[in-house]
C-alpha cells in the first residue's frame, strides 16, 4: 500500500517535472538564456531517475542491486545526479577550472563505497552539494531578483534535506516539494508574490492613504 | 673494489650536489618570480609552477640526503620516507605532486582551462582515499602515467608554443624519471649529476633555445 502511495507522489512529481521542462524550454526559445538550457538538462536527468523509481514502485522491483562492495545501483544514480548538480553549479558560477572536479569526487566516492560499507561519505557529499548550491542560488536569486534561481535554490535545498535523512517517505515527499518550488520559479511566482517591489508598494500605500483622506 | 669505491663516491657526490644545486635553483627561480611580480604586478603562472616543482624537488632531495646518508641515523624519517612507488610515503607523495604539477603546467601552457587542476584533484583524491580506506593500488600506475604523460606533453608543449620552461622541464623530467626507472648503480649517479648541471643552467636563464617565452 505504501508503494502505491509513493507511486502516486512520484507521478505528481514527474508531471511537475515535465511542466517545468516545457516552461523552461518555452522561455529559452524566447530569450536564449543559457541558465534555462542548463536547468532543462538537469531536470531531464532528474526525471530519468524518476522514471526508474516509478517502475520500481509499480512493479515492486528492488533497485538496490549490489554492484560491488557496498555500492548499489540506486547509489550510482544518486552520485550521477549530484555530479550533474555540481557541474550545473560550476557552470552557473562560471568556474571552468573546476569542471572535472565533480566527476573525480564521484569516482573516488564510488571506489570508497566499494571498499568500505559506509553511507557517510555519500551523505556528506550530498549535503555539501545540496546545501552549498541552495545557499548560492537563493543568495544570488534574492540579489538579482531572479525567481528561477530562487526556485532552483529551493529545489536543491529540499532535495538535499531529503537525501540527508535517507528515510524514504521524507525523501519522496521532499522531492515533490522541491519540484513544486522549482515549477513556481519557472512560472514567475517568486517575482510576483515574494519579492517586495518597493515602488509598487508605495504606490498602493499612497492610493490607500489618499482614499482614506478623501473619505474623511 | 676500486670500482665500488668509485661508484660509491659518485653516488655520494650526487646526493651532495643535489642538496646544493636543487635548492639553489629553487631560490634563483623564486627570486625571478618575485622580481617579475614586482615589475608586472602579477605572478607568471608558468614560472610559479616551475618554482613549485623545484621547491617540491628540493624537499625531496633534502629528505633523501638525510635518509641515505650513513652519518645520520633517523629511523622515523626512513620509515616515513618510504621506499619504491608501491606505497604512500613522503617519497611518493612528493613525486606524485611533482608529476601532477607537470601535467598542470602542460594544461596551463596550452590554456586548457578545464584541465588546470585536474591532475592535482586526482592525486588529492588518491591521498584522501588512502587515508580513509588504506587503498593505494592506484599510486604506482598514477605516478608512471602522470610522469610519462608529463614528459610527452611537456616536449609537445615546449615545441608547439616555443616555451623554454616547458622544454627544460621535459628534459629534466626525462633524466630524473630515467634515473628512477633505470635504477642502476652504473647509470643513476651520472644521471643525477647531469640533471643537477642542467637545472642550474636552466635556472640561471642560460637555457634559451627559443628566444620568445610564453606568458601564461
Amino acid at each position: 500500500m505504501a508503494e502505491f502511495g509513493f507511486l502516486v507522489v512520484e507521478i505528481i512529481y514527474f508531471t511537475f517535472g515535465i511542466l517545468t521542462i516545457l516552461k523552461t524550454m518555452k522561455n529559452w526559445k524566447l530569450n536564449k538564456n543559457r541558465m534555462l538550457l542548463a536547468v532543462t538538462v538537469y531536470i531531464s536527468a532528474v526525471l530519468v531517475r524518476s522514471i526508474i523509481d516509478m517502475g520500481v514502485y509499480a512493479s515492486g522491483f528492488d533497485i538496490d542491486i549490489t554492484v560491488a562492495g557496498g555500492l548499489n545501483i540506486g547509489m550510482i544514480m544518486g552520485f550521477i545526479l549530484f555530479t550533474i548538480q555540481l557541474e550545473f553549479m560550476f557552470y552557473l558560477m562560471d568556474l571552468p577550472k573546476l569542471y572535472t572536479l565533480p566527476v573525480i569526487i564521484t569516482t573516488y566516492l564510488m571506489m570508497g563505497r566499494i571498499l568500505v560499507d559506509s553511507s557517510m561519505p555519500f551523505i556528506i557529499y550530498a549535503m555539501i552539494t545540496g546545501y552549498g548550491s541552495a545557499f548560492f542560488l537563493i543568495k544570488d536569486g534574492r540579489k538579482s531578483r531572479n525567481g528561477l534561481a530562487i526556485g532552483m535554490g529551493l529545489f536543491f535545498l529540499f532535495w538535499g534535506l531529503g537525501s540527508t535523512f535517507q528515510i524514504e517517505i521524507l525523501f519522496v515527499s521532499l522531492r515533490l516539494v522541491a519540484m513544486i518550488a522549482l515549477f513556481l520559479g519557472t512560472k514567475g511566482f517568486y517575482e510576483k508574490y515574494v519579492f517586495v517591489n518597493v515602488e509598487e508598494e508605495q504606490k498602493i500605500m499612497g492610493t490607500w492613504i489618499a482614499k482614506l483622506v478623501v473619505k474623511e | 673494489m676500486v670500482e665500488n669505491i668509485f661508484l660509491s663516491s659518485i653516488t655520494q657526490l650526487g646526493y651532495i650536489l643535489n642538496i646544493i644545486v636543487i635548492p639553489l635553483a629553487t631560490i634563483i627561480v623564486g627570486r625571478k618570480l618575485v622580481k617579475e611580480k614586482r615589475t608586472t604586478g602579477r605572478y607568471n603562472a608558468i614560472r610559479g609552477l616551475i618554482f613549485t616543482i623545484f621547491f617540491s624537488f628540493s624537499i625531496l632531495v633534502i629528505l633523501e640526503f638525510f635518509v641515505n646518508s650513513p652519518v645520520f641515523n633517523l629511523p622515523l624519517l626512513i620509515e616515513l620516507f618510504g621506499d619504491g612507488f608501491e606505497s604512500f610515503g613522503l617519497n611518493t607523495l612528493i613525486i606524485g605532486i611533482i608529476a601532477s604539477l607537470g601535467l598542470t603546467m602542460v594544461a596551463t601552457a596550452n590554456r586548457w582551462e578545464f584541465l588546470y587542476y585536474t591532475s592535482l584533484f586526482i592525486f588529492g583524491g588518491m591521498i584522501l582515499l588512502y587515508i580513509f580506506t588504506g587503498f593505494e593500488a592506484l599510486l604506482t600506475p598514477y605516478i608512471y602515467f602522470a610522469g610519462g604523460a608529463s614528459i610527452v606533453f611537456l616536449y609537445l608543449t615546449g615545441f608547439r608554443v616555443k616555451d623554454n620552461g616547458a622544454l627544460a622541464l621535459a628534459i629534466f623530467f626525462t633524466i630524473a624519471f630515467g634515473t628512477v626507472i633505470f635504477d642502476n648503480p652504473m647509470i643513476t649517479p651520472f644521471g643525477v649529476i647531469i640533471y643537477d648541471i642542467f637545472i642550474l643552467v636552466f635556472s640561471l636563464g642560460l637555457f634559451k633555445p627559443f628566444k620568445k617565452e610564453v606568458m601564461a
